[in-house]
């Protein structure tokens, strides 16, 4: 359809953050919808569990009515949504503890994990991207780097990890940490994942803005910074690294998407308790309650960095900031 | 035609190298699935290579290359038919996305690709192991959600910009239906970009198969995918590093392969501009 007709506006920050967030909070409504229709209409409900094989029907239909489950579905969807929103999360059964006692417990670590390697990724990445549009010998070494890494999954990466620093050399332990320790008595276990989870997000981040830049790089702009003498290091970092920085900085919220459950596979190599191997176990065991509350989280979290992360890279380059407005 | 230039010429052998390695791989994989699996013989455990074993054996005494081919197949069948069926699934609703006039629809399937593209795959493998089981269906779901939004968007901007070429008008004034012309002039030349990114594609779901293999959530043994395999042989790397080691590289080589294809098509693309960007072209 020809695009030439539309009117373009300028976006207003409200509308922008409206566009940003709107669609993302209206995807997680209906997810946890899907969800909780998924969960209710499993084989099995609780009554099952209550009385594994006796239990006359009389009670157990007293037990359900008791129990709110002969209810339509949109009450029952409705109320617990309600009981959610309030941080009432249930029971896990695996645990015996209240599911927002375990993740509580557990958040910090996949938090710090998370946090500490897309600060490392979206740095490291994108500096390793700029350099690596310098030909140079060390760019070409760079280059067959991140090939290494881009095409290893990042369990791998682990477990190399593991065998050089843990087993060969013996500078970090593997694993085991307990949520107990103190902040800095933690940071030896937390470096090895943090770079297992770190290493494949550089490489791909590095490629990507090196694609970019070598795209912007051909811009008679550049051709002028040239002109004008500047100096190669300047016209990389103050003419063509801003300009690349919108596309970079969307990419680099889709990998923070990724992080938060790249936790899932680092923290089950590394035995680490965070949120990411609760949910494996949460998982495997069939402890629904956890695995709502913990896929309701997960979704949560991922959606939301990325919308922010949309926004940022909107709000730096002029061009996406726009309202298209259809024809009359 | 004119002549190829170095790049050109290089990439297009390395692509045909990559061609022939992976047709190679699938075709010894898929001659050791039809055999049955090795038997177990706990008193061959951890062989070293030798002429019978060439990488030795596994902690059940088992031919570890054998294990690793049949491994190959249910990485390489499980990402091919993931790609396959996104492909099936995205490609009408891009089109119908780049075809549509209401503009909200054309909205709504993009932004849903936009947020699907964020939602991890794992999660979606988890919640299906959760719900039902682990196994095939956790893994393909899980791989064609992740896909999905990647062909859909794909799919969309090349027929978009499809639309502003003069022959569709041609078409149109000749009094070609909208099937017609979507069947015939939109989809054929959308094509061989979408293959060829498929090829990407490919690769990065052989990657995510491996993980979600890694954490138990695919296909249980014996019938181990490399993510599996290389759980397994983990446990028993003081014995031998060798399947860990094979496997590995196995995994690389064949993400290397597929990405190779695909870096040759675009190499292809820039020198014989293959795709010309109708956007820039007057309509008459």
């Amino acid at each position: 359809m020809p695009e030439s007709s539309y009117s373009l506006y300028r976006l207003s920050l409200f509308r922008l953050a409206l566009l940003g967030f709107l669609p993302t909070a209206l995807f997680l409504w209906l997810f946890s919808i899907l969800l909780f229709a998924l969960f209710i209409w499993l084989p099995g409900d609780i009554t099952a569990t209550i009385f594994a094989t006796e239990g006359d029907e009389q009670t157990i239909s007293s037990i359900r009515i008791a129990l709110e489950l002969e209810k339509p579905f949109p009450q029952r969807y409705l109320a617990w949504l309600y009981a959610f929103l309030q941080g009432n999360w249930g029971k896990s059964e695996l645990y015996g503890l209240p599911v927002k006692t375990l993740i509580a417990q557990r958040l910090p670590i996949s938090l710090t994990l998370s946090l500490t390697s897309f600060l490392l990724a979206s740095v490291l990445g994108t500096m390793l991207g700029v350099w690596m549009t310098k030909p140079s010998a060390v760019s070409k070494a760079l280059a067959i780097f991140v090939q290494l890494f881009i095409a290893l999954p990042s369990f791998l990466v682990a477990i190399a990890l593991i065998l050089i620093f843990a087993v060969h050399w013996q500078l970090l332990p593997t694993g085991g940490v307990s949520s107990e320790q103190s902040w800095a008595s933690q940071v030896p276990y937390l470096l090895l994942p943090t770079l297992a989870l770190a290493l494949p997000q550089i490489a791909i981040l590095a490629r990507f803005s090196e694609a970019a830049m070598q795209e912007i790089l051909v811009a008679p702009f550049i051709t002028t910074a040239r002109a004008k003498g500047l100096s190669s290091n300047r016209i990389l970092l103050r003419q063509a690294l801003p300009v690349a920085a919108a596309p970079i900085l969307a990419l680099s919220g889709l990998q923070c998407a990724f992080l938060i459950s790249g936790t899932v596979i680092i923290e089950s190599v590394f035995s680490l308790p965070g949120l990411g191997s609760l949910f494996l176990n949460a998982a495997l065991a069939r402890d629904l309650q956890l695995v709502l509350a913990l896929a309701m989280i997960f979704a949560t979290l991922t959606l939301l960095a990325n919308a922010i992360a949309e926004m940022l890279a909107k709000i730096l380059d002029p061009r996406r900031m726009v309202r298209e407005v259809p024809p009359l | 035609m004119r002549e190829k230039t170095e790049p050109h010429r290089k990439a297009t052998q390395q692509a045909q190298l990559a061609c022939f390695a992976l047709v190679a791989l699938l075709a010894s994989s898929c001659f050791f699935i039809v055999n049955p699996t090795p038997s177990i013989a706990i008193s061959d455990r951890f062989l070293q290579p030798s002429s019978t074993h060439w990488l030795g054996t596994d902690h059940y005494g088992r031919d570890s290359l054998v294990m690793i081919l049949r491994g190959g197949f249910w990485s390489l069948a499980i990402a091919f038919s993931a790609v396959a069926l996104a492909m099936l699934c995205a490609i009408p609703l891009g089109l119908l996305a780049a075809h549509t006039t209401k503009i909200f629809l054309q909205r709504a399937l993009l932004n849903a690709a936009d947020l699907l593209f964020a939602f991890p795959a794992i999660l979606t493998a988890l919640l299906i192991t959760a719900l039902h089981k682990p196994g095939l269906l956790a893994v393909l779901v899980a791989i064609t959600l992740l896909n999905i939004p990647v062909f859909l968007r794909l799919t969309f901007a090349a027929a978009q910009s499809l639309y502003q070429a003069p022959f569709i008008n041609a078409a149109r004034a000749l009094g070609a239906s909208n099937r017609r012309i979507l069947s015939h002039h939109i989809l054929p030349n959308i094509m061989t970009p979408l293959m060829l990114h498929a090829s990407t594609q490919v690769a990065l779901a052989i990657l995510v198969e491996s993980a979600l293999a890694y954490l138990g959530l695919s296909l249980p043994p014996p019938n181990a995918s490399w993510g599996v395999i290389i759980r397994e042989a983990q446990n028993f790397i003081e014995f031998s590093k060798i399947p860990i080691i094979a496997t590995a590289s196995l995994i690389f080589a064949t993400v290397v392969a597929c990405s190779t294809i695909a870096r040759a098509y675009s190499i292809h693309k820039k020198e014989n501009r293959l795709e010309t960007n109708w956007k820039f072209v007057e309509n008459p």
